[in-house]
């Protein structure tokens, strides 16, 4: 491991290594643009000049490798002028966008020309016109003008999605940014390109002209829509979630997130969200009060298994809920006594970078947690098939994810002849309008608790929205389900059941949340996925 | 005037363990020292005549979330012999946040170490009476604690209950003997305020009477506190000037010049000859506003209802003139982190020499209205008398502490902005009663007036902004049109002016004594702690002491001559 | 330069006497009256001296620099200047400002969908007109803000509007002065 010295600092480097990442992560902010730690080199923004003992000139750091003894200074008067240089050169055709540019806040122009340019402006000429909001994909708004060349989208569609549709045209200073003839910016990981542009030329439409960046609040979270678990930042303000952007963690995504993913957060704040719990007395669903339709549940649960037996009760769980609650649903389970339980999942189409075809983030997790049928018990189809024959009595659904992977004959059929439909969900749904009794659901954004992703690494989430009217979670709901059926004193209160699950599931022996932490735990390989 | 590094060298010399860091940073000498030295230090450099710090300007606390010795005591203390100054610092421990009261030494260390605790739930051992100041003792939390959230709200006192009635058993002020009544009959409890006619300023004063004769007395202030620190520590730099305004809110700009210059220092930063001008200029325009509310108050208080209003149709005279330099007659807002918001507009040193020579006339007759006129000189001589060294005790600043013939004023004993070039005189008393202090204020106003008319010959052109985009918004024009200066307005306004990792106190001459600004940066847009001594809470605690013995009569006009001003004494 | 201490001048000692009274009495009648013919001629003259104002008959003349509620600059098209870039929402001290951005298709993409100004909180410190880089939030000579509501002292975008020459000769003109600094 060569030695050097930057700034003064003994620093110890891993061989082969480029001086720039080195400088990064010894806390040494060297200013760059077209570095990015998941692209190759580019070497093209001259930002991240310093000077190096021995060297005639200023070298980029992003592109020399690190030698022993070599002695680097990041701040003497030669490279503090060589980066104004990069910054007036660089701005002296920015378009005067700050007040109506997306990036504002965040922009690594107006950083570094704030930490590092001259802050005085001494060309008058007319500024470059080139095209502006370009629209370039589904999703994203090309502004040329704003573009620095950096070229890291480019890297990125060619490097990451191999779909190579952006490219760099003309020469010299007329060079601009576009895509190819044709080809548009179309596919799945098309919003990183926002992500990583460090100005505002690449945009997202979904956060077009939406909020100021400055007024967001940030929580990490991990998305929601398959089951590779990507690890994302939450941001919100005034308890609504305003975009989602990847969080980097080599072991799961790197520094993406697909498309889809990101955008799958409009449901949070959906106006047409169930929010108070409903019951079914005479031919309408009427809103009732939660601990109206909590006893409703218990009474019937218990009822049914008093008089039928638990097998005339069945359980369909969610895999979009976490670890705690499903940990808890499994204790209502056991606790009625019966073997029909399932989780409904959809499958769907996956890729080779990050989509996964388990279309839910908890898939893993409910099969840990021991929500698939035992020995004796009926998986979805059987159950549905007892149902139609009258055998089930009650059903109790969790989510709505059923309705996608059920033979709809079949489970019309059920729905019809069962005794008793139990439905918690986020939303309306076919389910809810044949439901005896309906349950509003929090959505992921609104809880705390781990999800284990398709690998079995066990991941946190954290509330970013408050929910209305103080909606009790789900792992709430099943814990009041528990008291109700007359078990003692439950709560529900994600640290807590986490340390029950890590003494009662032997996979997740040991498991707290500080183990756990911001980039996750990976569960033994010994623990096996039970799929 | 000993030098910092002498003073410091003085307490090594004589506290060889004890002192954990002593340090001079922007000029400002600190010491932090060992808890249990804390009274040692704090009678030795009280008594030691090289140093002999006889004012405690301030004491209040700064909490280091997440460190072990989570709370910072800070005292401020000044010498009015040699007017040096020095700041001790002690830690105590977020466990056991406790540390020795200095009452023994100051007594004026009272109030202050009570306010520490309210808002910091440090406690001090030996302080006569620790009790909450501003919040009231149903009061859960202590809200300058950096985990205190601030929105958060508490269970007001509604006002059926009993503590709605919250009546305290007077304490005794320590060192002072017992007044005996002249009846020794049963004592009467009297409640003057919190709102009352012959008070200007919201406190609650509670009496206890023999007849007339007041035999103890316990002031409430905290009326109006509105978390005057709690709020700048929240916003940025630039956005607490407006709240500096809403301290003394009879003479705005100078709140704003303090706080001000105390960011200033941060950046050790100094702002461009023309722009000292016109900060003095406004400052001194305020002064004369605040001592003639003061002057007029006084006078309408003890049943003069003439002169009180030709004090203030001079005071309009004085707020045109602020709104025509300002845009607003009140609520100044004027003073810039190195800057000022605007250059004088065009005429005014014309139109200042025309108010002012009104203004005299007027103050003229008020004057002539009051200085012969036989109950107004009952009332107001021999009433209120303390001497010096109590004054200087209780940490009393300003015209109340000159009219008792102490030369305390800063801008001839520290001169800043541009003070030292001025020619003006000191008014001093002789008999430091409330004739005095009356008579003080009204010749502080005519030197203002000598002031400002010489900044207006003296005032150069130039700009009236420091050349430094790291702490000034740049000029408009420019930032319309060009990229770098757009830049720099959204970096400003989004993140406000980021002053070096530091702490520093600046202390003004404000209308009513010193007012100044304890300032910790830790390097982000906002202040981590944003402190405002105010002088009317040091001045507005004698009180108590001023009024024992005297008839209840004699409570109006000494209280007028404190000039206790709510905004500034409750933050 | 120099500054020196001097003793105020006490008034003489009051010895209880009739004259001394007397003389005080004939003193206090000499200034009262002097105003009160002063006043009557200005009165008399119509060049009044006193400084009452008869609101809302009379009003103020505030100088240019005045700061009343803050207003948004209108264009000669009827449109605003603002584009939404929400600094001054972010430099309010009070929070009072509430803005939702949109898109448009003219030339500047962007305009504010909502501007809300909550007058009840509103302080008049200008810091909002001092953040904007668009001179499209100004201080207008307007004070009078009263409501029978608190609903009524949310000013919209369409009440916040004021043509840009209504205040090119007050608070724009005085604004503008500083530009070039
Ligand atoms: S890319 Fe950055 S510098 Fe350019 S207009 Fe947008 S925010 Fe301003
Ligand atoms: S669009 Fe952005 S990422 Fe792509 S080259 Fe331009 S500045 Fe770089
Ligand atoms: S004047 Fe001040 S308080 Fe009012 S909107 Fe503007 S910034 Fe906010
Ligand atoms: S600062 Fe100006 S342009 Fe920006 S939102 Fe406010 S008024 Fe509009
Ligand atoms: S980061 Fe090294 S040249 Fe761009």
């Amino acid at each position: 491991m060569p030695k050097i010295t930057i700034d003064g600092r003994e620093i110890e480097a891993p061989a082969n290594a480029m001086l720039l990442p080195v400088a990064l992560e010894n806390g040494v902010h060297v200013p760059h643009y077209c570095w990015h730690a998941k692209l190759s080199v580019d070497g093209s923004c001259r930002m991240c000049q310093v000077e190096i003992e021995g060297s005639p000139k200023l070298v980029i750091a992003c592109n020399t490798p690190v030698r022993e003894g070599m002695v680097v200074r990041t701040q003497t008067p030669a490279v503090q002028n060589a980066r104004r240089g990069v910054m007036e050169l660089l701005l002296v055709n920015h378009p005067l966008d700050c007040p109506i540019c997306d990036k504002a806040g965040e922009c690594l122009l107006q950083d570094y020309s704030y930490a590092f340019g001259s802050r005085q402006t001494r060309t008058k000429e007319p500024r470059r016109k080139l095209q502006k909001r370009k629209e370039i994909g589904p999703r994203m708004i090309l502004d040329q003008e704003r573009c620095i060349l950096c070229r890291r989208c480019v890297r990125f569609c060619r490097e990451i999605t191999h779909t190579n549709e952006l490219g760099v045209f003309n020469m010299g200073d007329r060079s601009m940014l576009d895509v190819m003839e044709g080809q548009p910016l179309a596919n799945d990981y098309s919003i990183n390109t926002a992500d990583i542009c460090p100005v505002g030329a690449l945009e997202s439409k979904d956060f077009h002209h939406k909020l100021r960046v400055w007024f967001l609040k940030k929580t990490p979270s991990v998305c929601p829509s398959c089951s590779n678990g990507c690890n994302i930042t939450v941001h919100h303000y005034r308890d609504r979630i305003w975009r989602m952007m990847p969080r980097r963690n080599d072991a799961v995504n790197e520094s993406w997130m697909c498309d889809h993913g990101r955008l799958n957060y409009q449901q949070v704040g959906d106006e047409t969200r169930l929010r108070q719990p409903q019951l079914r007395r005479t031919a309408k669903l009427q809103t009732v009060a939660w601990d109206e339709a909590l006893g409703y549940v218990a009474r019937t649960l218990r009822d049914t298994v008093r008089t039928h037996g638990a097998e005339s009760v069945g359980v369909i769980a969610s895999p979009h809920l976490t670890n705690e609650e499903l940990f808890r649903l499994g204790q209502v389970v056991s606790l009625l006594g019966t073997k029909n339980v399932d989780t409904a999942l959809v499958v769907g189409q996956g890729d080779n970078l990050l989509i996964k075809p388990e279309k839910a983030a908890n898939a893993r997790g409910a099969r840990d947690m021991g929500l698939r049928p035992t020995a004796g018990g009926l998986n979805v189809a059987a159950m549905l098939e007892a149902a139609a024959a009258g055998k089930l009595r009650v059903l109790y659904i969790l989510g709505s994810d059923v309705w996608k992977v059920a033979d709809p004959q079949a489970l019309c059929g059920a729905l019809e002849k069962v005794g008793c439909l139990i439905v918690q969900d986020v939303f309306d749904s076919p389910l809810t309008e044949r439901a005896q009794v309906v349950l509003p659901s929090l959505t992921w954004a609104e809880k705390t608790g781990t999800f284990t992703n398709v690998k079995g690494r066990v991941q946190q989430i954290h509330r970013a929205v408050a929910p209305r009217d103080e909606q009790p979670s789900d792992g709430e709901i099943f814990s009041r389900l528990l008291n109700q059926l007359g078990e003692g004193q439950w709560h529900f209160e994600a640290t807590a059941v986490l340390e029950e699950i890590a003494s009662a599931v032997p996979a997740y022996a040991g498991i707290s949340f500080a183990r756990v932490g911001a980039q996750g735990f990976a569960l033994p390989e010994s623990a096996g996925d039970a799929a | 005037m000993a030098d910092n590094a002498t003073i410091l060298a003085t307490l090594q010399s004589r506290f060889t363990s004890g002192i954990e860091r002593s340090d001079i940073y922007r000029d400002d000498a600190s010491v932090t020292i060992a808890p249990e030295q804390l009274l040692d230090v704090a009678r030795f450099a009280r008594q030691e005549a090289s140093l002999s710090f006889d004012l405690l300007l301030d004491v209040t606390a700064v909490d280091y979330l997440g460190q072990q010795a989570r709370f910072e005591v800070v005292h401020h203390l000044y010498s009015t012999k040699h007017h040096h100054r020095l700041r001790l610092k002690t830690r105590v421990l977020e466990k056991e946040p406790i540390v020795d009261s200095v009452v023994p030494v100051w007594v004026g260390a009272n109030w202050l170490e009570r306010e520490t605790f309210d808002m910091y739930g440090v406690r001090f051992r030996g302080h006569p009476d620790l009790r909450r100041i501003y919040m009231y003792e149903e009061f859960q939390g202590h809200p300058l604690r950096k985990d205190y959230p601030k929105e958060r709200r508490q269970p007001l006192i509604g006002p059926g209950s009993p503590q709605g009635n919250y009546q305290p058993a007077i304490p005794e002020i320590p060192g002072l003997t017992h007044v005996e009544g002249l009846l020794g009959a049963e004592l009467m409890r009297v409640q003057l305020g919190p709102s009352h006619p012959a008070t200007h300023g919201t406190v609650r004063i509670l009496l206890d009477l023999d007849g007339e004769t007041i035999v103890n007395a316990d002031v409430q202030v905290g009326y109006l506190h509105r978390g005057f620190e709690k709020e700048c520590e929240s916003g940025f730099y630039y956005q607490a000037i407006p709240y500096t305004d809403r301290l003394n809110y009879s003479s705005a700009i100078l709140c704003n010049v303090g706080y001000c210059m105390a960011v200033e220092k941060l950046f050790g930063a100094e702002v461009p000859p023309r722009c000292q001008f016109i900060r003095v200029i406004g400052g001194e325009i305020a002064r004369i506003a605040d001592h003639l509310l003061c002057v007029g108050a006084t006078a309408l208080e003890l049943n003069a209802f003439t002169p009180f209003l030709y004090a203030l149709q001079a005071r309009e005279l004085i707020w045109d003139l602020v709104n025509a330099m300002c845009g607003a007659r009140v609520t100044s807002n004027f003073v810039r982190i190195g800057g000022v918001s605007a250059d004088l507009p065009a005429g005014f040193a014309d139109q200042c020499r025309a108010a002012f020579k009104r203004l005299l006339e007027l103050v003229e007759d008020t004057e002539g209205l009051l200085l012969e006129n036989p109950i107004f000189r009952a009332r107001m001589e021999g009433v209120g008398v303390m001497s010096a060294e109590r004054l200087i005790e209780y940490g009393v600043t300003g015209p109340l502490l000159r009219a008792a013939g102490v030369d305390l004023d800063l801008r001839r004993a520290q001169p800043y902005l541009v003070y030292d070039q001025l020619d003006f005189d000191v008014p001093l008393g002789t008999q430091g009663d409330n004739m005095d202090r009356f008579l003080v204020r009204l010749a502080e106003m005519r030197q203002s007036v000598r002031i400002v008319e010489q900044c207006l010959k003296m005032i150069p052109d130039g700009p009236i902004d420091i050349d430094d985009p790291a702490l000034r918004f740049p000029g408009k024009g420019r930032v319309y049109g060009r990229m770098e200066e757009l830049i720099n307005q959204f970096k400003l306004v989004t993140e406000g002016q980021k002053p070096p990792p530091g702490e520093v106190y600046v202390g003004t001459e404000s209308a009513n004594g010193e007012i100044g600004y304890f300032l910790v940066s830790d390097g982000t847009g906002k202040p981590y702690k944003c402190r405002a001594r105010t002088p009317s809470f040091s001045n507005t605690q004698p009180l108590a002491e001023l009024v024992r013995g005297r008839l209840l009569a004699d409570m109006v006009p000494t209280f007028d001559m404190i000039n206790m001003i709510g905004g500034e004494c409750d933050r | 330069m120099a500054t020196q201490t001097v003793a105020v001048r006490r008034p003489l000692a009051m010895r209880a006497g009739f004259i001394r009274s007397a003389f005080a009495i004939l003193k206090g009648l000499w200034i009262t009256n002097r105003h009160f013919w002063r006043n009557l001629w200005g009165f008399i003259i119509r060049k009044p001296t006193v400084f009452t104002v008869q609101f809302p008959e009379e009003r103020l003349v505030q100088p240019n620099a005045f700061r009343g509620m803050p207003v948004l600059v209108q264009m000669d098209n009827g449109k605003e200047r603002c584009v939404a870039c929400g600094l001054c929402e972010w430099a309010c001290p009070t929070d009072c400002i509430t803005i939702y951005p949109a898109e448009t298709a003219d030339e500047i993409e962007r305009y504010p969908r909502v501007f809300d100004i909550d007058m009840s909180r509103c302080m008049f410190c200008g810091l909002c007109e001092e953040a904007c880089p668009e001179e499209a939030i100004v201080m207008s000579q307007n004070v009078e803000i009263c409501a029978y509501s608190r609903r009524g002292t949310l000013w919209h975008k369409d009440d916040l509007l004021v043509p840009v020459d209504k205040l090119l000769d007050t608070r724009l003109f005085h604004v503008r002065r500083g530009y070039d600094r």
